[in-house]
C-alpha cells in the first residue's frame, strides 16, 4: 500500500470514520494498517498461556455470527490491571499501548443466539469472566493471524487467531455478578443499573458483550464495541430519571485537565438540560496526521436524545461520567465539552480515555462569572473560537425568552 | 370522585401535545371540559389547551380537581391500545386509575404545586394568517433538513417560511400567497426566527388539525393556533424568538 495516499483523503472525513467506516472507499483503514506495520507485533506462537485479567474480546465483523474469546497475556500474575482503565490515568500512551498488545485474543465464530443456551465453549468464556480474580490460562492457536485490534470505542487488543482449545483453571467467582448471570428473569438494563453501584463499568461492559445478562430468551453476544455505548447508553438513562425535576446548577462551572494528548475543557452552566460534545483534531493527531485539523461536534437536549453521534462513542462515554457527577449534586444544567487532540495522542484507546480524564477533570472545580469566560478561555489558549461550532452558545445567546415579552 | 371516558385516540392526542413541552402537566378538570398550560423548562415556548366535554364518551367532573399527571406513564398505557378503544379513568381522592378491556392501571399523582402553571402573556401580534396546516409543516420539514432555526416573514401579500444552510447557496424557502389562505390580516412586516426543534415538535402533534392561524411580530414571538378534535378542542402555541446577536 501506498501510504501517501493518506494525502489525499480529507481530513475531516478520517475525523468521521475513525477507521470505522472506512468513507475513503479502501478496502483496510490506511491510517491503521500503517501503524500495524510500524508496530512489527507478530503472532510467531501455537499457544500462549498466562494470566487471563480476565478479559475477553468480541469482533462485530460478520454478525450475527462473530468471533468470541478470552484474551490473555503470556505473563503470570496479578495482571487485574490490564483490564481496568478506570486506573490508567497518570500512565504513558507507550505504557497502555504496550500491556494491551500484550494481551493475544483467542477466538471461535459462536452465533450470537447462543448465548441463550451457551454451548461448552461459551460457557468456558462466561466462567471465565465471572471469576473474582486473574485466571491461569492457555490457549492453542490453529490459525493464528496477525493483526491488533484497534478501534476508537474499545481498548485495543494485541494479535489473535482462531484457536482449537482453551482451558483455564478454576476459580472463586465474584458472587455479585454470578447473582446477575444465573437471574434470568431480569432485563439487562436492568441488571446493568444493579450491578453499576458496586461493580467495575469495565466488567459490566464485558458481561454484556458476551450475552451473560439478561432475561433467557433475550441474552445475545454483543460485540465489544457496541457493549461499551450501551452499557454507556442504559445507565446515563438511568441516572437522566433519577435527576427528573432536579434544579439546575447556580454558576458556571468549569472543569479542565489534559493528559496523553487529550485536553477538555469542560463548563456546566444553568439551565435545563442540554449536552454537546465538540471534538477538534489536530495537526498530528492519529486521525489528521499532518493534513491540518477538524473539528465536529454534537448536541443534545431535553427534548431530544442522539441515538448516532457524528463523533462516535465518546459521546456517550463523556455524558455518562457528568452526569455521574451531576447526579452527586442532585442538579441538571447545560453542558458542554470541548475536546482538543493533538499530536501525542498516536493510537486511539479507546473510549475509556475520555470517560476516566474527564472524571479526572471533574475532580476541580472553578466558577466562572460568565459563558462568554469560557469560550474566551478555550480560545486563548487553543486559538479556537468554539462559539462558531457551539448549539449551547447559540442557545443561550440567541434564543430569547418568553419572559422577556411580558410574561 | 371523577370519571371520564375517552378513546385512546383523543387522549393520545392529548398527551402528544402536551409532551412536546413537559413530562408531567396540571390538568384541571371542570365539568364543562379540561385545560391545561404548560411551558417547557427553558421558559421558551407555551401550550394552552382545552377539550370540551363533547369529546369525551363520557364525563361525569362534580367539583373542580386540579391533577399532577405524568404524561410519560399515559404514554406508556397507550401503547397498548388500539386507537378505537375505550380508557376509563377515574379518580378517587388518591390515585387516578385507567381501565383498558379487562386491564386496570393505576398511578400515583404528582403533587401540583410543585408543577408550575404559567400565565399566558398578552401579546399583541400585527398580523395573522390562517391556512392549511400541511403548508406549515412542509415548509418547516424542508428547513429541519438543513438548519436549526427556521424564519417566518409577513409582507402584505404573503407570508413565507425559510431557512439558511450553512452556506448562502443552501436554502429552503416556501411561499403562501395571500390567494392560499383563509384569512390573512396583514398590518406591517414582520419577520421572525425560530427553533425548529420546538415547532416541528408541536406541529407534528397536531394529528387532527386542518387550519391553522399563525401570528407574527417582528423579532417577537408566534402564536400558533389550531382546532383540534373536530372542533371539540383547541390549542394555543406560543414561542419565544431566536435573535442574531453574536
Amino acid at each position: 500500500m501506498n501510504f501517501d495516499d493518506i494525502a489525499n483523503i480529507p481530513a475531516a472525513l478520517c475525523v468521521r470514520c475513525k477507521g470505522n467506516k472506512l468513507l475513503c472507499g479502501k478496502n483496510s483503514c490506511p491510517i491503521v494498517t500503517k501503524y500495524y506495520a510500524s508496530a512489527n507485533l507478530i503472532l510467531d506462537t501455537r499457544s500462549i498461556s498466562g494470566s487471563s485479567p480476565p478479559s475477553i474480546f468480541v469482533g462485530s465483523f460478520g454478525y450475527p455470527k462473530v468471533r468470541i474469546g478470552p484474551a490473555v497475556p503470556p505473563v503470570t500474575g496479578n495482571t487485574e490491571i490490564f483490564e481496568r482503565p478506570d486506573k490508567w490515568v497518570g500512565l504513558k500512551i507507550e505504557e497502555i499501548s504496550r500491556m494491551r498488545f500484550s494481551l493475544y485474543r483467542g477466538y471461535k465464530l459462536i452465533p450470537v443466539k447462543e448465548a441463550v443456551s451457551p454451548g461448552n465453549y461459551l460457557s468456558e468464556v462466561h466462567d471465565l469472566l465471572l471469576s473474582s480474580r486473574p485466571v491461569e490460562s492457555s490457549m492453542l492457536y490453529s490459525s493464528p493471524e496477525k493483526k491488533l485490534d484497534i478501534s476508537p470505542e474499545t481498548q485495543p487488543f494485541g494479535p489473535g487467531g482462531y484457536i482449537r482449545s482453551f482451558d483455564h483453571e478454576s476459580s472463586s467467582s465474584n458472587s455479585t455478578i454470578e447473582r446477575m448471570y444465573y437471574d434470568t428473569d431480569i432485563k439487562a438494563s436492568e441488571s446493568v443499573l444493579l450491578l453499576y453501584d458496586s461493580t467495575s463499568l469495565y466488567t459490566i461492559e464485558k458481561m454484556l458483550s458476551a450475552g451473560m445478562l439478561g432475561k433467557e430468551k433475550g441474552r445475545r453476544i454483543v460485540p465489544t464495541r457496541w457493549a461499551i455505548t450501551a452499557t454507556d447508553t442504559i445507565i446515563s438513562n438511568g441516572i437522566f430519571s433519577e435527576l427528573k425535576g432536579a434544579e439546575t446548577v447556580e454558576a458556571n462551572l468549569f472543569y479542565h485537565y489534559r493528559n496523553i494528548g487529550n485536553e477538555y475543557y469542560i463548563l456546566i452552566s444553568p439551565g435545563p438540560y442540554s449536552f454537546e460534545v465538540i471534538e477538534s483534531w489536530n495537526n498530528g493527531s492519529i486521525w489528521t496526521g499532518v493534513r491540518g485539523s477538524s473539528t465536529e461536534g454534537d448536541y443534545e437536549d431535553w427534548k431530544r436524545f442522539v441515538r448516532e453521534p457524528k463523533i462516535g462513542g465518546s459521546f456517550f462515554a463523556a455524558k455518562l461520567v457528568i452526569l455521574d457527577h451531576l447526579k452527586r449534586k442532585g442538579k441538571i444544567g447545560r453542558i458542554i465539552v470541548t475536546r482538543f487532540i493533538d499530536g501525542e495522542y498516536t493510537i486511539p484507546l479507546g473510549v475509556w480515555q475520555v470517560r476516566e480524564n474527564i472524571r479526572k477533570a471533574l475532580q476541580h472545580e472553578v466558577v466562572l462569572e460568565d459563558i462568554e469566560r469560557y469560550f474566551s478561555i478555550v480560545k486563548e489558549r487553543k486559538a479556537l473560537d468554539v462559539r462558531q461550532f457551539s448549539r449551547t452558545y447559540r442557545m443561550i445567546k440567541n434564543q430569547t425568552k418568553l419572559a422577556e415579552y411580558g410574561v | 370522585m371523577l370519571q371520564i371516558k375517552i378513546d385512546a385516540k383523543t387522549m393520545r392526542e392529548f398527551s402528544n401535545i402536551i409532551i412536546t413541552l413537559v413530562p408531567e402537566a396540571r390538568v384541571d378538570f371542570r365539568p364543562d371540559g379540561i385545560y391545561t398550560k404548560v411551558m417547557d423548562p427553558a421558559h421558551v415556548a407555551m401550550i394552552s389547551l382545552e377539550i370540551n366535554r363533547d369529546a369525551f364518551q363520557e364525563f361525569s367532573v362534580e367539583t373542580e380537581e386540579s391533577l399532577g399527571l405524568d404524561i410519560d406513564k399515559i404514554r406508556n398505557l397507550l401503547k397498548l391500545s388500539g386507537p378505537n378503544e375505550i380508557i376509563d379513568t377515574k379518580y378517587d381522592g388518591k390515585k387516578i386509575s385507567y381501565r383498558l378491556g379487562n386491564l386496570n392501571v393505576s398511578n400515583p399523582l404528582i403533587d401540583p404545586s410543585t408543577l408550575t402553571t404559567p400565565k399566558i402573556p398578552n401579546i399583541d401580534l400585527p398580523n395573522k394568517v390562517v391556512t392549511d396546516i400541511s403548508y406549515l409543516n412542509t415548509g418547516i420539514r424542508a428547513a429541519e433538513g438543513i438548519a436549526e432555526v427556521v424564519t417566518f416573514n409577513v409582507k402584505p401579500d404573503e407570508f413565507k417560511i425559510f431557512a439558511k444552510g450553512e452556506t448562502d447557496s443552501e436554502t429552503t424557502e416556501l411561499v403562501i400567497p395571500k390567494t392560499m389562505t383563509k384569512e390573512f390580516i396583514y398590518n406591517s412586516d414582520a419577520r421572525s426566527s425560530f427553533a425548529l426543534d420546538y415547532l416541528s415538535k408541536f406541529i407534528r402533534s397536531l394529528e387532527s388539525t386542518q387550519e391553522i392561524s399563525i401570528s407574527v411580530g417582528n423579532d417577537f414571538p408566534v402564536r400558533i393556533e389550531a382546532s383540534i378534535l373536530n372542533g371539540k378542542g383547541k390549542v394555543s402555541f406560543l414561542l419565544a424568538p431566536r435573535i442574531e446577536n453574536i
